[in-house]
């Protein structure tokens, strides 16, 4: 079971990569056949998303990984 | 903003201060290198902190604080993909291979990634891994100790070759002295100076702009596309940057991912790539906001790989500014170390014994690794001597060549016990070969190393074709033997 569990946040980790090239792939596709319109400052939506969401995903998200496997290694003892 | 760097005593004195902090470390770790596993490794005793800054800096070469901000001020907003993946990549790595590389090194006993491809599919594959870490990675080491010569014939005024001996003889120094303590420890320093260093220039740089909201508009007024996620680049070259710099460091990256190995267990290891990511963010956070601001700044700079020394003379205090100088040489060195502890050990420990069919004894392999070390700094020196352009090509096509031919042997070698010999050797020979032939195409179609058909990098089908060669080697091909299996994933 702890194996399993394991196996499910690696699987999550894993899947910030492909999901990650997806949003730069869907903002690419929107500012190309749709135009964006301006967030706030002036500065597209995408270019703030990635600016300062995606790092801040990637800290939550490693986080989240060494908590939760310290946890279940504590368990196991 | 003027555009011309102004040389000036205090950026000597501080530099000089770096260098001797640096020689210091190497003389005083020297002690406590007793093996070539103290040489290769640290004795595996080395902290959190320390590992997880010396993974970084080491991923962050002079590409980084000065190529990164230099493509920053001319693409702008276009190339924050490109940081976030960086940023990334030590996470992604350890995610992909790190604690499962860690763990088979430990159950088989083995020092390098050569080692773990001798225990599982015997001396042939080890001896491929060490040809081509040792054919492909040395233009990287000639490409940073080009750019060192370039730095320092700026800051400090002296010609370009005095400026490479500076920095090879005092990294030849502590490598050779200390081996991966001296690396390792010396990193740390060189991370935390990094880090400081960014931290304080992004508020005076945003500042010196007109603060960040009229920094935008400012950008947008020389050219809308700018702030723009693309505009100047395609979506393939996006994407084909993006995994390249992120997921296929694995590859690209031996001499960082060398660090995997390093700490004393699993614990420390994960902590350690939380120290990592921590300085990862830090600085390529803070280059999204210098690299953009830098061209309004400077919107006249021709040279934009001077940006960030010119950025750190003319909006920080002289100390402050010379120390961000001292962390552009400190991002080299780093690189430099480990590339050179790396071929060093492919070399005495994967290609020599294969070719000798015997082991030197312990004392012996410590002096030969040194020598190694010297051999191989000086023939990245003599590759800088003289300063050519294709050079900073070369460096893109050894981290291609490399991953192309490391990538997915590495990573089906920690998931895949199915993956046999002949599946590791058609694996990096298929990805190596395609990848060379696609420059080939490039250079046949456009004259350049950097150009490719329909914009898709070599390392991309270097790695689809190495996974698809990889697979197909091994189904087609009997199983490894039971005992392998069981010893590398019981």
């Amino acid at each position: 079971m702890q194996e399993k569990k394991r196996n499910l946040v690696v699987y999550f980790q894993l899947g910030f990569v492909p999901l990650f090239l997806l949003f730069l792939a869907l903002f690419g596709w929107f500012e190309k056949f749709f135009g964006w319109k301006d967030g706030p400052l002036g500065l597209h939506y995408g270019i703030w998303f990635m600016c300062y969401f995606s790092y801040l995903i990637l800290l939550i998200s490693a986080v989240a990984f060494f908590i939760v496997r310290e946890k279940s290694e504590s368990k196991e003892g | 903003m003027e555009t011309q760097f102004q040389a000036s005593p205090i950026y000597s004195i501080v530099l000089f201060l770096y260098f001797a902090v640096v020689i210091g470390i190497g003389i005083y770790f020297s002690k406590r290198v007793g093996s070539d596993e103290d040489y290769y490794l640290a004795g595996r005793g080395l902290n959190a902190p320390v590992t997880g800054f010396s993974f970084s800096v080491t991923q962050m070469s002079a590409g980084s604080l000065v190529g990164m901000i230099g493509v920053l001020g001319t693409i702008g907003y276009n190339y924050l993909p490109v940081c976030i993946a960086s940023a990334a990549a030590p996470w992604a790595a350890f995610i992909i291979i790190g604690e499962r590389i860690r763990r088979i090194s430990e159950k088989v006993g083995a020092l390098t990634y050569g080692e773990i491809f001798e225990r599982r599919f015997g001396p042939s594959v080890k001896l491929l891994y060490g040809i081509a870490v040792i054919v492909f990675i040395i233009p990287l080491i000639t490409g940073q100790i080009q750019a060192s010569g370039n730095i320092l014939q700026v800051v400090l005024g002296v010609p370009y070759v005095y400026g490479m001996i500076i920095t090879t003889v005092i990294i030849v120094i502590y490598v050779t002295l200390s081996g991966m303590f001296g690396v390792a420890w010396s990193d740390f320093i060189q991370g935390v100076i990094m880090c400081v260093g960014v931290l304080i220039m992004t508020p005076a740089v945003v500042s010196s702009a007109g603060g960040f909201s009229q920094g935008l508009v400012s950008l947008k007024a020389i050219d809308p596309r700018l702030i723009k996620l693309t505009g100047f680049v395609t979506g393939t070259w996006v994407f084909c940057n993006v995994v390249t710099w992120s997921l296929f460091q694995i590859g690209g990256n031996p001499h960082s991912m060398f660090r995997f190995l390093i700490p004393k267990n699993m614990r420390t290891l994960r902590r350690a790539m939380l120290w990592a990511l921590a300085c990862n963010v830090i600085i390529f956070f803070s280059l999204s906001f210098v690299g953009p601001f830098s061209r309004v700044l400077l919107p006249d700079l021709e040279k934009r790989d001077l940006t960030m020394p010119i950025l750190a003379t003319r909006v920080l205090p002289p100390f402050i500014g010379s120390l961000l100088l001292s962390a552009v040489i400190a991002a080299i060195m780093s690189t430099v170390d480990s590339i050179l502890l790396l071929v060093s050990s492919a070399a005495t420990r994967d290609v020599y014994p294969v070719l000798s069919k015997s082991k030197a004894d312990p004392k012996k392999q410590l002096a030969l690794s040194r020598y190694v070390t010297i051999i191989v700094s000086a023939l990245g020196f003599l590759g800088a001597v003289r300063p050519l352009d294709l050079v900073q090509w070369l460096v893109a096509l050894a981290f291609q060549l490399l991953a192309s031919t490391l990538v997915i042997p590495i990573i089906l070698t920690c998931w895949w016990p199915r993956f046999n010999k002949t599946g590791a050797l058609a694996g990096m020979l298929g990805g190596a070969i395609t990848a060379i032939i696609w420059f080939i195409v490039g250079w046949v179609q456009y004259g350049s190393l950097s150009q490719w058909p329909g914009g898709w990098w070599p390392a991309v089908l270097g790695v689809a074709v190495s996974a698809v060669f990889a697979i197909a080697g091994t189904l087609l091909t009997e199983p490894p033997p039971e005992k392998v299996v069981q010893e590398f994933y019981s």
